[in-house]
């Protein structure tokens, strides 16, 4: 697989397109899944994403085939939810609203009833965490890269991606403790109504 | 509840239908956009450049003959001796206010000749007096 998407990011610097398409179609979903997690908004990680595939098409000469291709691609799409985090101020104030609607969607099918609560006070936790924190807990949690991985993606050295994930899910944990009790009366309420009807 | 579980039981969110569709368009658009800004560019910098061509050749053809002649020929080489003057003045097509003049044979016959009267005029084309003898 590495081989032959690195013969195709060779086709890209020469300038085939249907390689490229072949590049997006492999990484669309991962990369739009990544960014939903980070910004935490589906239609602007989707827009985010097909900015990142440009990047990828014109900075294509950039690429050195001594890393992964995934790891170069992801770390354009991390960049970007940065400067998309920090533009919009959405570190820390995440509408409630927004966040509800679009999390209903995004519990599993496997999820039982008693945890679609966690999962959503999970994932609210989640967004008021620092990017510094959230990225590499999405990139190991979520997409399941290792932490050496990470470490490339993110361009910082595997100790501070280990301190990072550690600090990140005790935030997160000491997040969940702390809201459980505020966010039960706004999350269990619906699951009642749900329930009722 | 462990906080790994839970993170993996986040359903993965998928891109839509049409996603690669609107990428290739968006590629197509920007890359001529990008042939135009390219193109854009090269002429500016050909004007740009075709300017300074002009100016260096205005500079180092036309804006030296308009200088004076002597003054480049004269920081070069050394200052004239006498001799190059006495040459340099036959060229020019005036006559020369110094003129020796030997009046030593002149003393010598003086005695037996009736005395010479010599009359020294002004000799100036610019003088506009009169010369009164």
């Amino acid at each position: 697989m590495r081989m032959e998407e690195q013969e195709l990011m060779h086709l890209v610097q020469k300038g085939d397109e249907v390689a490229f398409e072949k590049i997006v179609s492999i990484y669309k979903h991962r990369i739009v899944n990544f960014l939903t997690q980070l910004t935490g908004d589906y239609q602007r990680a989707v827009d985010l994403a097909q900015e990142t595939f440009m990047r990828v098409y014109f900075k294509s000469n950039k690429y050195k085939p001594i890393a992964p291709l995934s790891s170069w691609i992801y770390t354009i799409a991390s960049n970007l939810a940065k400067t998309e985090l920090k533009k919009t101020r959405k570190l820390s104030t995440v509408s409630l609203d927004d966040t509800q609607s679009h999390l209903g969607d995004q519990i599993g099918a496997a999820a039982e009833p008693g945890e679609t609560y966690l999962i959503e006070n999970l994932k609210r936790a989640l967004d008021t965490l620092h990017p510094r924190y959230r990225i590499p807990i999405v990139l190991k949690d979520i997409e399941g890269f290792s932490q050496e991985e990470i470490a490339q993606i993110m361009k910082r050295p595997v100790g501070t991606i280990k301190a990072r994930i550690s600090r990140g899910r005790a935030q997160l944990k000491h997040i969940l403790e702390k809201d459980e009790h505020n966010l039960d009366f706004l999350v269990k309420p619906k699951e009642v109504e749900h329930g009722t009807r | 509840m462990e906080l790994d579980s839970l993170l993996k039981k986040i359903e993965p969110v998928e891109a839509p239908p049409n996603f690669e569709q609107k990428v290739m368009a968006e590629l197509s658009m920007r890359k001529r956009t990008s042939v135009r800004n390219t193109r854009l560019r090269i002429s500016v910098a050909g004007a740009f450049s075709a300017a300074a061509v002009l100016l260096v050749i205005v500079g180092l053809f036309v804006l030296p003959q308009r200088r004076p002649v002597e003054v480049s020929s004269t920081q070069q080489q050394p200052a004239p001796s006498v001799f190059d003057r006495q040459s340099q003045s036959r060229v020019r097509d005036y006559i020369p206010i110094v003129e020796a003049v030997d009046y030593i044979g002149e003393i010598r016959t003086g005695q037996d000749q009736p005395p010479a009267i010599y009359i020294l005029e002004n000799v100036s084309e610019n003088t506009d007096t009169k010369i009164i003898y």
